[in-house]
């Protein structure tokens, strides 16, 4: 009955909005009108006259629901990394909010200082397949097509931290998703015409949105210090305040502090015994020869057997004038913990 | 448009086209108009900002769109009894309490059988009665007082956004 005169511009994408489109995406619901429909309005009077009920009269009036461009793109999260890691996957979720489907266009980068103390290197952008889940053989795509009204999807971005990323330095990641049109290929031009209630228009709220990830480092920070210290002349009767004479005994420590908030493997702690001096094996209780000390806590030794081969295998041995301290004798530093190894040589 | 099952069918006036008016014909003696605008706010010559009314071109989910009819007697004796209806369109939530129209009593209705004024038109849920929401309501109604006299014409309102 109506001479539906529509000049609907988008034809395919008028009737694609109904459909299921985002096949994969991980909600449904058409956010809005769908672009494209009717919405009529039709009033009736009805009266008499001179008492006599007339037969009731009506009137319509009608417009065509234009179509808004709109989009959310979420992110907030935080992943700890660790310095020279590779492929670190951030995740965001883009969700079209318009009332028809649409395409998206993604670009990644590092946000500027201040927020950034750091760039990740190699960012690169993979659309979640729909599982969910990133895989690089599976999330190939690049850019979101034909993403329906109300539905989501997953974007994952892989990145490289830098080696020389410091403990607790942060590296914000923007993703930023920009509507196209699928007939131009082009971002959604605005209707800048004068209102036609008879034709489909377009209305941008949003062109582009964009959202940020951190990846925050949380690695060990090792500080060693070493030291020493008289332990006695050997003079006999043995002096109150010993100095350093030929014969006396000198004890070094060497503590490894992690400041950092991960604990630290260590492989080995070697140190040449200083020259004019020799090793004096055997000092510590139970003959032994290194002392190892967690935190300033209780005492455990090994034997640092000499000509280079551990022969009883607790990590400490001496390959010349070098003494090796590693594993078991010697693991891991904890975060906010110290290691202190001592050793003792007699003054040539 | 379910309303167009209704059994005033036998004479109905439609009107066509996509402009924002619609005549009816004129063997009646109420010629009914109806519209579709939206309130913009615009800058006049003294720089100062105003809302005016403009026909709703660009109508997207979220936007409020003013309707109002008007009802012009076109013959030489008065109308009594004019009442006015108007269905709240599919799509659309009524914003509450928007319906003016001088000289008329409104009331509202969530069935289209039962009718109240503002704030006492109820829904029965969960074997209570609670007030209806602003999108339950699906009819308007303006029940005119007095007599629409010869060349008279009455203004009902009321605003609805689309979904």
């Amino acid at each position: 009955m109506f001479p539906v005169l529509k000049q609907i511009r988008r034809v395919g994408l008028a009737v694609v909005a109904l459909g299921a489109i985002g096949v994969t995406g991980t909600a449904y619901a058409q956010v809005g009108t769908p672009s494209g429909d009717t919405i009529s309005n039709t009033a009736t009077v009805s009266y008499s006259v001179n008492s006599v009920s007339q037969t009731p009269v009506t009137a319509t009036t009608q417009f065509v629901v234009d179509t808004v461009i709109n989009l959310n793109v979420t992110g907030g999260f935080t992943y700890n990394v660790t310095p020279g890691a590779l492929a670190q996957v951030a995740t965001y979720t883009v969700t079209n909010t318009s009332n028809l489907a649409s395409n998206f266009t993604l670009g990644v980068t590092d946000e500027a200082a201040p927020a950034n103390d750091f760039n990740m290197s190699n960012l690169v952008v993979h659309v979640d397949n729909g599982d969910g889940v990133y895989n690089a053989a599976d999330d190939t795509a690049t850019a979101i097509t034909g993403l329906g009204s109300g539905v989501s999807r997953v974007v994952f971005v892989t990145g490289d931290v830098p080696v020389a990323a410091l403990n607790n330095q942060d590296a914000p990641v923007r993703l930023t998703a920009t509507a196209i049109d699928p007939g131009t290929g082009v971002a959604w031009a605005p209707d800048a015409g004068a209102d036609n209630p008879a034709t489909v228009q377009i209305v941008v709220a949003n062109a582009a949105r964009n959202a940020d990830d951190t990846f925050h480092v949380q690695t060990a920070t090792l500080g060693v210090t070493k030291s020493s210290s008289v332990i006695t002349d050997n003079l006999v009767p043995p002096s109150p305040n010993p100095k350093a004479i030929p014969g006396a005994t000198v004890e070094y420590v060497i503590t490894i502090t992690n400041s950092g908030s991960q604990a630290a493997t260590l492989q080995s702690i070697s140190d040449p015994v200083p020259a004019a001096t020799t090793f004096l094996a055997g000092n510590y209780p139970g003959s032994m020869d290194v002392s190892i000390s967690v935190n300033g806590g209780g005492a455990t030794y090994c034997v640092a057997e000499a000509g280079g081969t551990d022969t009883n295998a607790d990590g400490c041995v001496r390959t010349g004038a070098t003494l090796t301290v590693g594993a078991p004798a010697i693991t891991t530093v904890a975060a906010g913990s110290n290691v202190a190894v001592r050793f003792r040589v007699t003054i040539n | 448009m379910n309303k167009r099952t209704q059994f005033y069918a036998f004479v109905t006036l439609i009107a066509c086209g996509f402009t924002s008016q619609a005549f009816a014909q004129a063997k009646s003696c109420i010629e009914l108009k109806t519209t579709a605008e939206v309130e913009k706010e615009v800058v006049n010559a003294k720089g100062e900002k105003t809302k005016v009314l403009a026909p709703a071109g660009k109508v997207v989910p979220g936007t409020e769109v003013v309707w109002t009819v008007t009802a012009n007697n076109v013959c030489k004796q008065p109308s009594d009894k004019v009442v006015i209806n108007n269905p709240v369109p599919e799509h659309m939530t009524l914003v509450a309490n928007s319906a003016i129209g001088a000289g008329s009593q409104i009331t509202y209705s969530v069935d289209g059988k039962s009718f109240a004024p503002a704030g006492q038109l109820t829904v029965k849920e969960n074997g209570a009665e609670r007030p209806a929401r602003a999108d339950e309501i699906r009819h308007v109604r303006w029940e005119f007082k007095n007599p629409l006299a010869p060349g008279a014409m009455a203004i009902a309102r009321f605003r609805a956004v689309l979904n």
